[in-house]
């Protein structure tokens, strides 16, 4: 279990402000947020490589200030994988073993299990590293983290630079991880859809601030605060002000321009008149179909495309809503048999869920 | 489409000089080297130069040269390894100081150096060290001593490049993998450091054999037991011995070209593959 308790750093331009948390043993917990948000060095503080930061790191109750990095038994898998160009694949694979004094009958069925799982195979023979790919070195890397027998893997990025497709199958890999092997997983990620499928718990860090922790129910974030909001949400955050709650369902009715939109709260208490932000995840609005009825529970709202990216199985899509005088961003899955993306200059009718329609505090 | 011009595709070939320019200089410095040895060769006497190599004095002379060159190359290696690795690792305000400081031998003469060596032996526990237990001035520990002051800082310098250009990442991520500073260092840093040492030991090495000026001053210029191949060559030059100066000047060139490029060859991986 590892336990941070006001931990603060000053890191040059970083700068990590008294974070407190807790990761249990076996669960996969995913620190997320933007760029330059602190997350590597929050991750390196826990694992050992900067012992210059105020507060406290728990590791199974012991503070570890002052424990030399290889006293932790966390394995780390940075965002430049940082194998070891001297020596081979296997000479990679193989250094913790060696290094913790591992027996290698011990070790033999976890990387047999590690060859398959991570496809290894075709290279594990390869006398340099450097000619690997970056799927193949981050691969590598994190096999040769496994390899070290750790409590805890700690995972930096891990995906960045992996193809869509190697991605997904990393992905399904690194939970099957956690979940067959027991090892506790610590993962950064500026990806909020990567922390929304593999975390168990997600936590946000941004500009070094920890600004919520919290138990996934389902592939959705709902953000604590304003701040989180605007990260997730972009450019679809908007003051309203409420008109009536009914607190029992957690859903309030507010204006926003003239528009009369229907939100869900959470933590919060919105009397009428209340003034508060609503937002929404792009990904999670849509386009009603012409002349289609929206779903119940469904806002819906007239606008003009504005611009159009397709951009992979995304189309996203500007909207200028004049009811609210915004523009706001919808984000659709194309699929096969859907016809033509919308055009610009055409009207449209955007659909947000009343369930993911967010009512926040102001700041 | 605007009426902005499209720039063609191919522009027009312009000759790149540079090559051409980094190849002269190239063979510039070779020539001159080149130049060098010619010199040097319609410089030597009429007699053989077998037989001045083979005297006694000079096998002496060359005996004690490499003894002296390898000693103090080999003690600045064993202090410098650590002492380059910690400069390079150290995270302390003002380390830059620290840096500069190793580079001041190596702006001094030699001479100058000499001389400090000497004004540390006549005063205090210098004296008493020389006079109870060891002899330094005019003597060969002298040399050694002369020889390893000069080189010191050259090989720090070297060792702290070659640290330098190891990413102290790499050791915090064997250290993940469990491995304590000291393995870390052993598995990690010094193999990859492994070739820029070598380069360090053999520059060193090439740099106390040709030591002069603080050997000199230190141990003195006589024919005999404290005479190196280079004390040698200016003894004979300053009895008018051209020729045979520059026969042994010769040698020290044969012998530095062969040293040298036997050290290269077995510490490279990629010449000794070329060589075999």
């Amino acid at each position: 279990m590892i336990e941070l308790q006001g931990l603060s750093v000053r890191f040059g331009l970083y700068h990590l402000h008294e974070v407190t948390t807790s990761v249990e043993s076996g669960e996969y917990f995913v620190v997320t947020g933007p760029s330059g948000s602190g997350k590597t060095v929050l991750l390196e503080t826990v694992i050992g490589l900067n012992a210059h930061y105020r507060g406290r790191v728990l590791l199974d109750g012991v503070n570890v200030r002052g424990v030399p990095v290889e006293a932790r038994s966390i394995a780390y898998v940075p965002q430049d994988y940082a194998l070891f160009p001297h020596l081979s694949v296997q000479g990679n694979l193989m250094y913790g073993v060696r290094e913790r004094r591992l027996r290698h009958d011990d070790v033999a069925e976890r990387l047999e299990e590690l060859l398959d799982l991570l496809e290894l195979r075709t290279i594990v023979t390869r006398t340099r590293v450097t000619g690997l790919s970056a799927g193949e070195q981050q691969r590598v890397a994190i096999a040769r983290a496994l390899l070290s027998d750790p409590a805890v893997l700690a995972l930096d990025e891990p995906l960045a630079f992996l193809d869509d497709g190697v991605r997904r199958e990393l992905m399904v890999r690194l939970k099957r991880v956690n979940e067959e092997l027991g090892v506790t997983i610590l993962h950064a990620t500026r990806n909020l859809d990567e922390a929304l499928a593999l975390g168990r718990r997600v936590a946000v860090l941004v500009a070094g601030r920890m600004h919520q922790v919290t138990r996934l129910e389902g592939p959705h974030l709902r953000p604590a605060d304003a701040t989180v909001a605007r990260w997730v949400a972009g450019r679809n955050v908007f003051p309203a002000v409420v008109k009536s709650a009914d607190e029992a369902a957690g859903k309030a009715t507010v204006t926003c321009g003239e528009a009369e939109l229907v939100g869900s709260f959470h933590g919060m208490r919105p009397g009428p008149e209340t003034a508060v932000l609503i937002g929404f995840r792009p990904r999670e609005a849509f386009l009603l179909p012409e002349g289609a009825k929206p779903p119940a529970e469904t806002n819906a709202l007239d606008a003009t495309v504005e611009s159009v990216l397709s951009y992979g199985s995304t189309d996203t899509v500007v909207l200028d809503v004049p009811k609210i005088q915004a523009k706001v961003e919808v984000a659709v899955a194309r699929t096969t048999g859907m016809g033509p993306a919308p055009t610009e200059g055409a009207t449209a009718r955007l659909a947000v869920p009343s369930t993911l329609l967010w009512i926040l505090p102001r700041e | 489409m605007s009426d902005r011009v499209q720039q063609p595709v191919v522009r027009r070939g312009r000759k790149d000089v540079f090559r051409t320019m980094a190849a002269l200089a190239a063979i510039v410095v070779l020539v001159y080297i080149a130049l060098l040895i010619v010199t040097n060769t319609s410089l030597l006497g009429a007699e053989s130069f077998t037989e001045l190599v083979t005297t006694e004095r000079t096998l002496g002379a060359i005996l004690l040269s490499f003894a002296m060159a390898l000693g103090a190359t080999v003690i600045a290696m064993v202090v410098g390894v650590p002492a380059a690795y910690a400069l390079s690792r150290l995270r302390v305000p003002g380390r830059v100081v620290f840096d500069t400081l190793v580079d001041v031998p190596i702006a001094l003469s030699p001479i100058a150096l000499g001389i400090i060596i000497i004004a540390m032996f006549s005063t205090g526990p210098g004296k008493f060290l020389e006079e109870n237990v060891l002899a330094f001035t005019y003597a060969v520990p002298g040399i050694l001593l002369a020889q390893l002051t000069v080189v010191c800082a050259l090989t720090v310098r070297l060792l702290k490049t070659a640290f330098d250009d190891v990413p102290p990442r790499l050791e915090a991520i064997a250290r993940t993998l469990g491995s304590t500073r000291w393995r870390a260092f052993r598995r990690v840093t010094l193999p990859l450091a492994r070739r820029a040492i070598f380069t360090a030991f053999v520059i060193s090495f090439a740099r106390a054999f040709g030591e002069f000026g603080a050997t000199l001053t230190v141990a003195g210029a006589a024919p005999g037991p404290r005479e190196t191949l280079p004390v040698s060559v200016f003894l004979r030059y300053s009895s008018l011995e051209v020729g045979k100066a520059a026969g042994l000047i010769l040698l020290t060139m044969l012998l530095a070209f062969g040293v040298i490029l036997v050290l290269r060859v077995l510490t490279s991986p990629d010449l000794r593959r070329e060589f075999s």
